[in-house]
């Protein structure tokens, strides 16, 4: 009961808030810039919800979806993705993505029909955006980009790919998708061409490429590579490929079998990236790895981001209790806000 | 706190009218229940103990009949889905479920889901809480769940069956024949169930779904008896098919076969001062998972255990007696996660009892030898002092232990080899007021475990499991119990059963999680003749989902009220309104249980 009344005034106080600013843009709602928190939540315990942390991070609002929509998100909430003045939270086990305006958090529409696991969401045009899908992850056959209209919110069509496609990036020419490979394993990249609308090349890469950055004409693939315990370890890789030479395979950069690298980030002209709690920093002319980390991370990264010269990495700490997110300068690596945020804190939107 | 006072206040409506009927006599036995035959003479239990009522029939799964008869905490994914039972705030691997005197607790995870053991067939079922490890092995911190098929050679002959339907399309039927003389003793058993299982989530526009399941159990015990000896053998089969039900925000279309066997087969032999048992027991468990029930692709384990077992009683004088017990075990597991392991184990315990004028004492010491893990000798020491006729005073004090299962020590990715026992300190205080038809049991515990074994984020994305938290573990049991007859028409009955306890996390000095701190349950019944009304009403305090206490499922209260009917000595109907006020429940975190269902129930018996 008393959470209900909590919910009740903390809903009220939101409205009476919203309410006192006269609305002149389509962005001056209590969210309207700032950063989105996707809190996965536990595995079929139905906890997933969104944080929102202030441009600076200074201060964070917890569980906002379910304060201002008065229901709870969903099972696994994965990611989200921006369109239209909207925000699309793919929440993977709900087999959903619920659309919310992207400044005041209010429900719009609801997406189901068409996903099937569904992963992470990137617009490609004015009215267009794609989302991966893993489909049946015990299938390795039924894997798909769910094409959804964000004018009616409706997915309108199905891309077959290859096994376990999951985070993309663009540029004005290309979308890429990562194939990380779902519950098994994949070392491919996707090539969606913008300006013909379809799949026109397949990169292979090393294994379980699990991000990515564009710079200029190159596109940077990290892979994980194969953990110990499938008895079969490879190293990580990080790829760099030229995208105006048929992506053609540039260079690569080989870390030891031991090695398993994520969170492939950009800042300037710098690379950055996560492994065993440290962060390593390589400029994109460098012809190496880098041999010293950057900066030491005290606790173990679920996901780490970089934008606007602060590095974002989020903490699930014992995953039973709510995680934290800690925002770092890029220039130098200190600390300049952590906050404690809802379950297992994964993928960050910004919307500013 | 309402409901507490609503408690107090009908036990003090009860207690104060004129005392009648004859309660049914609360066996404080000790290990004899358990293990047929190795009685002592005079023997006492220290820890609270519930026994079931005899009629079992009213009920398809262990985790129902518990519900409507203990304040115990399960942790159930759902009706009919994977439950756990939990004593004193600990989890379901630290409760052993006990079949005939044997552990039955999965080899590869540890525990027994109780909605896979069908009470039908069994002519004893007890919850005994407290640590006995010394008998019964790894993992009976929190207490055991014991199930007994009694062998008796007297002149026999019983048939009888019981349909039970409901809603959500659930349908059992049980079958039993029970034929003995003073030579042989045979008992036949056979269930069938089915459910549809659809109910809707009380206050949502979801149904159930993807939550039926169907299944059956045979059950075969026979013995013969030739002078001083007995020859016996007890044989159970059991095979269920689930599909595994969403949540409140995830579909599923998962399903889950699983299929136990347990055959024992036993002879004991005895003369004056001396006794002897010896069973040879064989267990089979299996299971098949489906991810998608509509493809092929599955997991798939299973597991065997091996076990000889001899017990020596040697009656030495009239108050005293030695029990000396061997037990030589091989388990094989295989699975796709975990490989295929086998564990060998030799125990080797001894039990002493005493019984002196003013006091009853004894001693349990056991050491396991094990190639693989260090097993620490254990032992433990029981006191019961009557003071008068109606009051007794019970402590003991016992070390018990946990082993890491296969799953723990094998699994991929994760799997740990090198992980070591949890052991654990348990001390029982109780005091008993037992008169002929009011009872009382008034308790409190306290268990220190050590090394529990945990599955932990690691560096490298997947989770592995250490020897990592020290848990401590307090609380107070009270269960009162009093029956009032009227006149020969009218008798009442009411018991209740209160549990409080505190399961700290000696890291973060917070609460365990997913266990509740507050159970209680007051059964209230009203016999007029043939007729029986009964109104349950069981309370469970808030259970916390995050290891911060952050976060936590609310409490509940939950109504039933139930009315049967004799006609004559055979047939029995029954009535069942469960969940009368429609609550809205989840004993897991957005796994609802049903609102309010119905069920008629027809028992037949000769």
């Amino acid at each position: 009961m008393k959470q209900i009344n909590f919910l009740l005034a903390l809903t009220l106080i939101i409205s009476i808030l919203s309410c006192k600013k006269p609305k002149t843009t389509e962005s001056e709602g209590e969210f309207a810039s700032g950063v989105f928190v996707i809190n996965e939540g536990n595995f079929m315990q139905g906890n997933a919800s969104i944080s929102f942390g202030s441009k600076d991070f200074s201060t964070v609002t917890n569980d906002v979806y379910q304060s201002v929509n008065n229901t709870a998100l969903g099972d696994q909430a994965q990611s989200v993705g921006f369109s239209n003045n909207k925000a699309y939270i793919v929440v993977t086990g709900s087999n959903k993505i619920e659309v919310v305006k992207d400044d005041t958090m209010e429900r719009v529409a609801t997406i189901s029909s068409g996903l099937s696991d569904p992963r992470y969401f990137e617009t490609i045009g004015s009215h267009t955006a794609l989302v991966t899908c893993w489909g049946d992850p015990s299938d390795s056959t039924d894997d798909y980009l769910a094409i959804v209209n964000t004018n009616s919110d409706q997915v309108t069509g199905h891309i077959p790919v290859a096994l376990g496609p999951e985070k993309m990036v663009k540029n004005d020419d290309y979308l890429f998708v990562a194939h990380q490979g779902a519950w098994g394993t994949n070392n491919k990249v996707t090539v969606f061409d913008l300006i013909l609308k379809e799949v026109t090349n397949t990169i292979t890469v090393g294994d379980r490429p699990n991000s990515m950055v564009i710079k200029d004409n190159y596109l940077w693939v990290l892979c994980g590579g194969e953990p110990d315990w499938t008895g079969n370890e490879t190293a990580g890789q990080l790829y760099k490929i030229d995208m105006n030479n048929n992506f053609n395979i540039e260079a690569t950069f080989d870390f030891a079998t031991t090695e398993h690298p994520g969170f492939l980030s950009l800042s300037g002209d710098d690379l950055y990236y996560y492994m065993d709690a440290k962060v390593y920093k390589m400029n994109t002319g460098d012809t190496a790895l880098p041999s010293s980390e950057f900066m030491t991370y005290n606790g173990e990264a679920y996901n780490m981001e970089i934008y606007n010269e602060k590095i974002y990495i989020t903490d699930a700490l014992d995953y039973q209790q709510e995680g934290t997110v800690s925002v770092f300068d890029v220039s130098d690596g200190h600390l300049i806000n952590q906050k404690t945020v809802g379950i297992i804190p994964g993928d960050l939107g910004f919307n500013f | 706190m309402k409901h507490l006072l609503f408690f107090l206040l009908l036990f003090i409506f009860i207690t104060q009218t004129v005392p009648g009927q004859k309660l049914q006599k609360q066996n404080y036995v000790l290990d004899s229940v358990f293990i047929e035959g190795l009685s002592c003479k005079k023997v006492f239990n220290p820890y609270q103990l519930t026994k079931l009522p005899d009629s079992l029939s009213g009920t398809s799964s262990l985790t129902e009949l518990l519900i409507q008869n203990t304040a115990v905490f399960f942790k159930e994914y759902g009706r009919g889905m994977v439950s756990g039972i939990s004593l004193r705030g600990t989890g379901p691997v630290h409760t052993q479920i006990v079949w005939n005197g044997i552990s039955v607790n999965s080899i590869l995870n540890g525990q027994t889901d109780l909605n896979t053991f069908s009470p039908g067939g069994f002519d004893e079922i007890f919850i005994k809480k407290g640590g006995s490890s010394v008998i019964f092995g790894s993992g009976a911190i929190g207490g055991i769940v014991v199930f007994n098929d009694k062998i008796t050679f007297k002149d026999t002959f019983h048939i009888s069956n019981h349909t039970k339907i409901g809603s959500f399309r659930t349908g059992i039927n049980h079958f039993k024949i029970i034929s003995g003389n003073n030579k042989t003793y045979t008992k036949f058993g056979f269930q069938i169930q089915k459910s549809k299982n659809d109910y809707p989530y009380p206050g949502y526009r979801i149904k159930n779904e993807n939550g039926r399941y169907q299944g059956w159990d045979f059950s075969f015990i026979n013995g013969i008896k030739l002078h001083h000896h007995q020859l016996y053998i007890k044989y159970k089969i059991s095979k269920l098919d689930r599909e595994t039900s969403r949540t409140l925000y995830m579909p599923q279309n998962a399903e889950l076969f699983t299929g136990n066997t347990n055959i024992l087969s036993g002879w004991f032999w005895q003369n004056r001062y001396f006794s002897s048992r010896t069973e040879m027991v064989y267990l089979h468990e299996k299971y098949q998972y489906f991810f998608n029930k509509n493809l092929a692709g599955n997991s798939q384990s299973a597991a065997q255990s091996i076990l000889v077992r001899n017990l020596l009683n040697f009656r030495l004088h009239k108050t005293y007696n030695l029990v000396i017990g061997n037990e030589i075990s091989k388990q094989t597991g295989t699975g796709d996660h975990t490989g295929k392991h086998i564990r060998n184990n030799f125990a080797t315990f001894l039990i002493w009892s005493h019984q002196l004028n003013n006091i009853d004492y004894q001693i349990k010491l056991r050491q396991d030898f094990n190639p693989d893990l260090k097993i620490p000798i254990i032992g433990a020491l029981a006191l019961h002092i009557p003071f008068h006729t109606y009051h007794h005073f019970r402590f003991s004090a016992s070390k018990n232990f946990r082993l890491p299962t296969f799953n723990d020590l094998y699994w991929t990715p994760g799997g740990n080899p090198g992980l070591q026992p949890e052991t654990s300190y348990s001390f029982d205080a109780v005091y008993n007021y037992n008169q002929r038809n009011f009872e009382t049991h008034l308790g409190i515990f306290y268990i220190d475990s050590h090394n529990l074994i945990k599955w932990v984020p690691g560096q490298h994305q997947y989770w592995y499991p250490e020897n990592f938290e020290t848990v401590r573990y307090s609380g107070i049991e009270v269960s009162l119990h009093k029956v009032l007859k009227i006149n020969n028409s009218i008798t009442l009955s009411n018991r209740i059963e209160v549990n409080y306890n505190r399961a700290v996390n000696q890291k973060n000095n917070k609460l365990l999680p997913f266990t509740p701190q507050i159970t209680g349950l007051n059964s209230f019944k009203f016999v007029y003749k043939s007729y029986t009304l009964s109104y349950r009403y069981r309370y469970q305090g808030k259970i916390f989902t995050t290891t911060t206490n952050t976060k936590f499922l609310p409490a509940y209260h939950l109504h039933s009220l139930s009315l049967s009917h004799n006609y004559g000595q055979h047939i029995n109907i029954q009535f069942n309104i469960n969940n009368l006020l429609n609550t809205y429940y989840e004993n897991v975190p957005s796994r609802p249980q049903p609102g309010r269902f119905y069920e008629f129930i027809l028992n037949f018996k000769i």
